[in-house]
């Protein structure tokens, strides 16, 4: 399918319109995030604690989304987050993906005793919820967000290779394939110059689906206190912080919250769009 | 058919062996001395050390450790837990039911609703109510659970104070575990009114957050496939005999529709017991979820390495009947 036709049918798509519009501007928020953020995300301010968003009647202007518990401006901390959320669903997608492919191709090409082997890997991570295995590979390695990505990349590798591993066996059989190597080309030439080019499709619809999944999971990791630590202004770790607070001051715990959900509601509906357009049975 | 289900069975059986060996090896190429993360930071006098070790069974070679380790299992022998002594099998059973029947709780809401608002959305396909219910079903697709359970208690529990915040009954009331379902269990005591109404109360809220992402895929799955379905020629004929739009739907169109949304309801168990994790977490509801985190916690390896392979084990079973389903409603899959 060529570009125009792709974008074309993405105009006509207002579902994935609304969804990369909310991308765009998360990622813009998560580049100029020093620019934006009116104080900087850890400075302490005195006398102004668990201050109310400016919509409530004891409010200060000086602090648009309120302050914390020890007087941290919460705007300042939700900006940082995005750059904190929107770089961990980054890193997960480019790790799973650059794994994922890979290991999918060969496996999909090669078949035999290598395709066994993957496919009983894979067969072990689909065999336990994805967040069990998250939890206790970041646990072993030790409780931080670089940990957190790794294990939350470890857990969205199977999506990757069992989507490459099948496209790959049903193009290998194709004519163009069969004529290529009745010509002498060599593995490496059929596998990244023929077969790869055909499969961009689903693997672009999982990379969508992929980003939405790892930065879930890594909040979540970052909830139950086996992710990102403390003082870093991440969104889980911010919702299990002010958790102790939800009852008097409940921003802070509703914010961070409906951030999350509306990053990752935005990576969905971009995935949606582009399966429909790209991928469609 | 039996034979194909055994065959089946059999098939799985060098997953479940991966599960094990992937538990057995995680916690012991984690870097560090897990004796010493046990004993804690203070320096542990030798005698205890080499004690500890000898009881962990962590003294011999690794690929003795894990033939013991398999043997252990064959006979359901899953080791004790470092910190309550227990064996890991009894504090997993103590636990299962709780999850059990959160989870079956769970599971009905989301079918019911699910089914309702996807057959609405596909009825009413293209108007407002469609694009509204659709909408809605994203947003629960994408939901952070975690961050749901504590909006809804701020509503439920804080504001209106209709049910209460964690666990699974009052202090109050006493439940003689029968079947360790206390929806069950609350008609065998002293006033089954008031504890069953209790433990519904208890139930509803990690019910609904744990209901909220099936649901939304169950909605979004029954829609798709009825649309598929209604554009059949047996629909259009059923139609033309003037049979009513209720009898064609329930009749005719939903059960040809059931195909994939059985499939995604096979699937949604594993998202379930992945949410109960999370879920029990913040309704402090002691089930299987809350155990293993625990465990994860407090490095208890006994525990998580028995909790990984019998979640597994309960998914595949799970994952078997809903195979076993599909080939009872679908009779083209019987040869």
């Amino acid at each position: 399918m060529t570009w125009s036709k792709i974008l074309k049918k993405f105009k006509s798509h207002r579902g994935g319109q609304v969804g990369l519009f909310f991308i765009a501007v998360f990622v813009l928020i998560a580049v100029f995030a020093p620019a934006l953020a009116p104080y900087d995300p850890s400075q302490l301010h005195e006398g102004v604690l668990r201050l109310p968003p400016i919509w409530s009647s004891s409010s200060q202007a000086a602090f648009f989304l309120g302050t914390d518990d020890i007087g941290r401006d919460l705007l300042s901390r939700l900006i940082y987050g995005a750059r904190i959320s929107i770089g961990t669903g980054f890193f997960v997608v480019f790790i799973s993906f650059s794994i994922g492919v890979f290991l999918g191709l060969l496996a999909g090409y090669f078949g035999g005793k290598f395709d066994a082997l993957i496919s009983r890997f894979v067969d072990i991570l689909m065999s336990l919820p994805s967040i069990l295995i998250a939890i206790v590979i970041a646990a072993i390695l030790g409780p931080n967000l670089v940990n957190g990505i790794l294990a939350v990349s470890i857990v969205a590798l199977p999506g990757f290779i069992r989507i490459v591993r099948s496209t790959v066996m049903s193009e290998k059989e194709k004519l163009y394939v069969q004529a290529e190597k009745n010509f002498g080309a060599g593995h490496s030439r059929i596998l990244f110059k023929n077969i790869l080019p055909n499969c961009w499709g689903p693997i672009i619809v999982q990379s969508t689906l992929a980003f939405s999944d790892g930065i879930l999971n890594v909040a979540a990791l970052g909830f139950l206190g086996l992710g990102a630590q403390a003082p870093t202004p991440e969104w889980g770790v911010m919702l299990a912080d002010y958790k102790p607070y939800m009852e008097s001051s409940p921003w802070l715990v509703t914010l961070p919250g409906l951030c999350i959900l509306i990053v990752v509601l935005a990576f969905n509906l971009l995935g949606d769009a582009l399966r429909d357009i790209l991928d469609p049975k | 058919m039996i034979l194909k289900f055994g065959k089946k069975l059999f098939s799985a059986l060098p997953t479940l062996f991966g599960v094990s060996l992937f538990a057995f090896l995680l916690i012991r190429l984690a870097p560090g001395d897990p004796v010493l993360t046990l004993l804690g930071e203070r320096g542990a006098d030798p005698e205890v050390y080499q004690q500890m070790k000898q009881s962990l069974g962590l003294d011999k070679p690794m690929y003795q450790q894990f033939f013991i380790y398999l043997g252990d299992l064959m006979q359901l022998d899953l080791g004790t837990s470092i910190h309550s002594k227990q064996s890991v099998w009894s504090e997993f059973i103590s636990r299962f039911p709780a999850t059990m029947e959160l989870s079956i709780m769970a599971i009905i809401i989301a079918i019911i609703v699910g089914l309702i608002l996807g057959v609405v959305a596909a009825l009413y396909k293209g108007k407002f109510i469609d694009t509204i219910l659709m909408s809605s079903a994203l947003v629960g697709y994408s939901m952070p659970i975690f961050w749901w359970g504590l909006v809804l208690i701020l509503i439920f529990s804080s504001h209106f104070g209709i049910t209460p915040v964690a666990g699974r009954m009052s202090a109050l009331y006493e439940v003689n575990t029968v079947t360790g379902f206390y929806l069950i269990d609350s008609w065998f005591s002293d006033n089954p009114v008031r504890v069953f109404n209790q433990a519904l109360r208890h139930m509803i809220l990690p019910a609904i957050v744990l209901a909220t992402i099936p649901m939304a895929a169950i909605a979004r799955m029954t829609r798709s496939s009825l649309l598929d379905v209604l554009k059949e020629d047996y629909i259009r004929t059923a139609k033309s005999k003037g049979l009513s739009s209720v009898y064609v739907i329930s009749k005719h169109a939903l059960r040809n529709a059931f195909m994939p949304i059985l499939t995604v309801m096979g699937v949604m168990f594993g998202t379930l017991l992945t949410g109960a994790i999370l879920t029990e977490t913040i309704f402090s509801w002691p089930g299987i979820g809350k155990w293993i985190l625990n465990a994860v916690q407090a490095r208890d390896y006994p525990v998580i390495q028995g909790g990984v392979v019998l979640i597994a084990l309960i998914i595949f079973v799970i994952n078997s009947l809903v195979d076993f389903l599909y080939i009872v409603v679908n009779p083209r899959l019987r040869k």
